[in-house]
């Protein structure tokens, strides 16, 4: 019944469907389903019911059809089973068949639960990938920061040492403040190093050890008298001639974060400080894998009883991998990397490893720009003196600071940082590190920092700068900022100091006195040993803490009358033509140039002085004569001399150049006035002296070096005129405060005094100041009125050896007509003398005749001769 | 006119009568001295070597600091040990102490020379040269020295 036979183009499902459906028309249970979807998607219910309603057509037809015969033989169908086939396609067709009902099982919605698991594992393995990714990860990122070079070590940058030895030229005050700025701390008698006592000149000192560039020095204890300004006698423990004192620390070429330290071993650290660290820090440091639990609680449990956080619950470990690798953000995010990274540090690392490198991460405070970190470094920072020296109190203080460096600042909280130091010599005490008579004297002692002077941990950034500078002509940045290099220069803290405290006191007194708004004036000097080239001192800005532009070494400013100098030192290397007595014409002067312009220079006073000696024309700074002079000797040859005196500048040979129109640095200047100053020695000015490695091997010396020299005769003649610039011309303020130091110099104005200049030296020091604004604005400064003041306060202080010069052989002394500049061939009478060369004598004339020699000149005159 | 001739022939024979006996009076007395005291043999200038030692010593003005002895002594054994970084650095200390001896200059300049840096020793002989008067026997050492350092 029905079409129960397969038919070509049918589907099985169809088939099937068509067979169920036959079957339900004529036997439907109630509630058995009837709904089967084809492969099609069609419900195949519309054909049962279209068969089912043939069938009851059929039935419900008056007219009863008739099954055909073939019906009729065929067998009966089986309700739930397919008919069977004995046909390939048959079997197809059921195994396609069987495939859709496990397809159909398949989607059978699965159970809540088993969805849950399902995720679980999928999350479970997924994190399990992440978690090995990240751990390997932080493994590269914790090894590769801890292996080999883990800190940029800065370089350490030292001023000179002070050498101490009889005879020696010292000011008591300058012996006080070297003591006072390398943290000794005055006593009754010293009986450690570090310490010293001084009662009526006399010192006893007891030094530290230090590692120089040529070696170690022990410490030492040794007495000296001082008196008249030198020191008078000298003994010392190790019996040596010459002690020198460890140089000051005056700053540090440091990393872009600042960070600074001082690299020590765990040798190199007291025991109380090691296990001091582990009691009050980390107790389980030596059992736990990097976090431990039992920490936390314990952290927990001393919080709850002292009411307040006393304790953290972070190992050392983790509080090394958050200083050396995180950032301080108090995020569970943040904790939980800490805590993987501390496991994995100390997985790959030992304990003692781990803890020494702590030692010299953990930060301790802030110096200015600088960074405080390890305790090797802070130690000195707040104590003047290495780790080994610390007592059990100044230890504790170092420990106790760890939990909060800026809260428990000694310097600024002294209550807070003693109350803290006291709680670790608790803790120690409990944990039986110290016993009750050094807990009792610890408790007791005060805090013993030293006392912030305003001179301690103090840089010279002006300096610094000029060190810097130099240094990269040898050595990478990286190699400065990382390899913890010594580099040993020549800065003289006495001279630095001084020079800035006067450079801005005096600057302040002339904003005063001219009526200006304070902060008008800016001004800038650099020092330098008269002799070897040394720089002894760089002042780059009035404010001299401030690292800002330093126009010491990079402010060109016209110079003015300061190249007078020059261009006599030009004229006088023509002996034959000039010396000191020729007279020049100091009238009108009128030069055309290229461009068609007429240049009339003028002199300060707005006069012409009509026929004037050239020492004088220079004493005096007469504009009209020196650029008649100039002129006649030759603009080029003037430029040559600025080059010989080792300007390395490019200055254009123009007529202006006479009265200084070449602007250059105070740094440049020192630099020509340098080699005038040592007597026609042309040396390049240094600010290093040695550089060693972090262990003291030594990896380069600067030695004093020559390059040329000038004229010895003309050189000489010059500062015999710079001389009498500062005794009777425009200099004379200085020589009249200082008169036993017989000076040298010159002033310099330049156009609408926008440029206040003073260049000198004494027997042992050469200093330049410029005195300005930054605008470039007009100022009520002459050389005279500014700069010359504010050098004489500084030369006051610093300089210590008078001018003495030193003729030449090719000189000699004789007697000339100052009217006429006439020179005469030997000396006449009372007619003044002056130093010439001998090759100016060629035009000498002999003594005139109204100028009676009597016996005694007739015997000195014939002894000069034989 | 005659007022004027007669003054010039006195100031002249004044001159000239003043000189007169001042070298009679000298050459009498050379010729007694010559008359009494024997012949002197003809004086030869020994060439002094010029090294390190001569350098040192032959300079006769003292030392104003007992320091620099001291480290005149440890240059010259570095020096000796053929140490030139260490010798300068020991002579450039001197200097520091006192920039004005002829012979810590010419001990440099000398080791300059050693090293066969001709233009740095020439000058610091030259240097020391420069405090020097010409006849002193230590400038005639250093004029050597810098013949020898060309």
């Amino acid at each position: 019944m029905g079409s129960d036979s397969p038919k070509a183009g049918r589907s099985p499902r169809n088939t099937a469907s068509k067979k169920s459906s036959s079957r339900s028309g004529q036997q439907k249970k109630p509630g058995a389903s009837t709904r089967r979807k084809t492969l099609t998607g069609k419900s195949s219910t519309t054909k049962k019911t279209n068969a089912t309603k043939k069938t009851n057509t059929v039935k419900n037809g008056s007219s009863v059809k008739k099954t055909p015969a073939s019906e009729v033989i065929r067998a009966p169908v089986r309700r739930s089973t397919p008919a069977k086939s004995s046909t390939a396609s048959t079997r197809k067709k059921k195994a396609a068949s069987k495939r859709s009902t496990q397809a159909s099982r398949r989607h059978t919605r699965p159970s809540a639960f088993k969805r849950l698991l399902k995720w679980f594992g999928y999350f479970t393995v997924t994190g399990f990938v992440a978690l090995v990714i990240i751990l390997i990860y932080l493994d590269a990122r914790v090894t590769q920061t801890f292996e080999g070079k883990r800190w940029a070590i800065p370089a350490k940058v030292y001023a000179r040492p002070l050498e101490l030895f009889e005879g020696r030229p010292l000011k008591s005050q300058a012996l006080v403040q070297e003591l006072k700025q390398l943290g000794y701390e005055a006593v009754s008698y010293p009986k450690r190093p570090g310490q010293y006592s001084a009662y009526k000149g006399k010192f006893h000192i007891y030094s530290r050890p230090f590692l120089f560039w040529d070696g170690l020095q022990n410490e030492q204890l040794m007495t000296l008298q001082l008196g008249g300004n030198r020191i008078q006698s000298l003994s010392s423990s190790n019996e040596q001639d010459m002690v020198r004192l460890e140089p000051i620390r005056v700053g540090g070429i440091y990393p872009n974060h600042n960070e600074d330290r001082e690299l020590i071993s765990l040798d190199d650290a007291p025991e109380l400080l090691l296990k001091g660290l582990i009691a009050v820090e980390d107790r389980q440091f030596y059992e736990h894998w990097g976090i431990s639990v039992r920490g936390i609680a314990r952290a927990m449990l001393a919080n709850v009883k002292a009411g307040g956080l006393v304790q953290g619950g972070s190992t050392l470990t983790q509080q090394l991998v958050k200083n050396m690798y995180l950032n301080h953000e108090r995020t569970l995010s943040r904790k939980a990397v800490e805590a993987l990274m501390a496991v994995l540090l100390e997985v790959n690392y030992p304990k003692e490893s781990i803890l020494e490198t702590y030692m010299n991460e953990i930060y301790l405070g802030q110096s200015g720009r600088r960074a405080i970190h390890g305790f090797g470094l802070g130690s000195q920072f707040y104590f003047q003196r290495n780790l080994p020296y610390l007592q059990t109190h100044e230890i504790a203080l170092l420990v106790g600071i760890i939990k909060g460096p800026s809260y428990y600042n000694p310097h600024r909280f002294p209550e807070r940082a003693k109350k803290r130091r006291d709680q670790v010599l608790d803790i120690w005490q409990e944990a039986g590190l110290i016993d009750q008579a050094q807990w009792l004297k610890a408790k007791s002692a005060a805090l013993g920092v030293t006392k912030k002077a305003p001179y301690l941990n103090v840089e010279y950034p002006a300096y610094l700068d000029l060190v810097k500078r130099q240094l990269k002509a040898d050595y990478r940045e990286a190699d400065l900022t990382s390899e913890g290099l010594r580099i040993f220069t020549s800065l003289d803290p006495f001279t630095q100091r001084q020079a800035e405290e006067q450079l801005s006191k005096e600057v302040k007194r002339l904003e005063s006195r001219y009526k200006q708004k304070p902060g008008t004036f800016e001004s800038a000097s650099v020092i330098t040993d008269a002799f070897s080239g040394d720089v002894l001192a760089v002042v780059g800005s009035r404010s001299p803490r401030f690292f800002g532009f330093n126009r010491a070494l990079d402010a060109r400013r016209p110079i003015g009358s300061l190249v007078k100098p020059v261009v006599f030192l030009t004229a006088l290397s023509q002996p034959e033509r000039y010396h000191l007595g020729s007279i020049l014409e100091d009238e009108r002067y009128e030069h055309l140039g290229k461009n068609g312009k007429l240049w009339v220079p003028q002199n300060y006073d707005r006069r012409s002085h009509g026929r004037v000696s050239l020492q004088d024309v220079l004493a005096h700074s007469y504009n009209q004569a020196t650029v008649r002079l100039g002129m006649e000797i030759g603009v080029k040859n003037v430029v040559n001399t600025l080059n010989e005196l080792g300007l390395v500048r490019e200055v254009a040979p123009f007529p202006a150049v006479l009265l200084g129109a070449v602007s250059l640095t105070p740094y440049e200047v020192a630099s020509l006035y340098q080699t005038i100053a040592s007597g026609g020695y042309l040396m390049p000015l240094r600010a290093i002296r040695a550089v060693t490695t972090a262990d003291g091997a030594e990896l380069n010396r600067y030695g004093i070096k020559l390059n040329s020299a000038l004229d010895r005769g003309s050189v000489y003649l010059i500062q015999r005129a710079m001389q009498r610039t500062v005794e009777q011309g425009s200099g004379r303020f200085a020589h009249q405060q200082l008169p036993q130091l017989k000076l040298a110099g010159k002033t310099g104005t330049t156009n609408d005094q926008r440029d206040s200049w003073f260049a000198g030296f004494s027997g042992d020091k050469v200093a330049v100041v410029w005195v300005g604004r930054d605008d470039n604005g007009v100022t009520p400064l002459t050389g005279s009125s500014g700069a010359l003041k504010i050098w004489t306060s500084v030369m006051r202080e610093i300089a210590v050896a008078p001018l003495m010069l030193n003729a030449p052989r090719d000189i000699e002394s004789v007697a000339y007509d100052p009217e006429a500049g006439t020179l005469y061939d030997s000396q006449c009478g009372d007619l003044p003398t002056l130093p010439v060369r001998k090759d100016s004598l060629v035009a000498a004339e002999p003594c005139p005749d109204n100028r009676e020699s009597d016996w005694a000149d007739n015997i000195r005159s014939w002894f000069s001769d034989f | 006119m005659r007022n004027g001739l007669v003054s010039m022939v006195g100031y002249q024979g004044k001159k000239l009568s003043s000189t007169l006996v001042l070298l009679g009076t000298i050459l009498g007395l050379t010729g007694c001295f010559q008359q009494t005291a024997k012949p002197l043999a003809p004086v030869q200038e020994e060439a002094i070597p010029v090294d390190w030692e001569t350098l040192a010593d032959t300079y006769d003005t003292p030392m104003p600091f007992p320091v620099l002895e001291k480290l005149k002594s440890k240059a010259q054994m570095a020096y000796q040990d053929g140490d030139y970084q260490a010798t300068h650095l020991l002579l450039d200390q001197m200097f520091r102490v006192d920039s004005q001896r002829p012979d810590v200059m010419a001990l440099k300049g000398w080791v300059y020379c050693q090293q066969a840096e001709y233009d740095e020793a020439q000058l610091w002989l030259q240097r020391a040269r420069g405090y020097l008067h010409a006849e002193d026997k230590y400038d005639k050492l250093l004029k050597q020295a810098e013949v020898g350092c060309q």
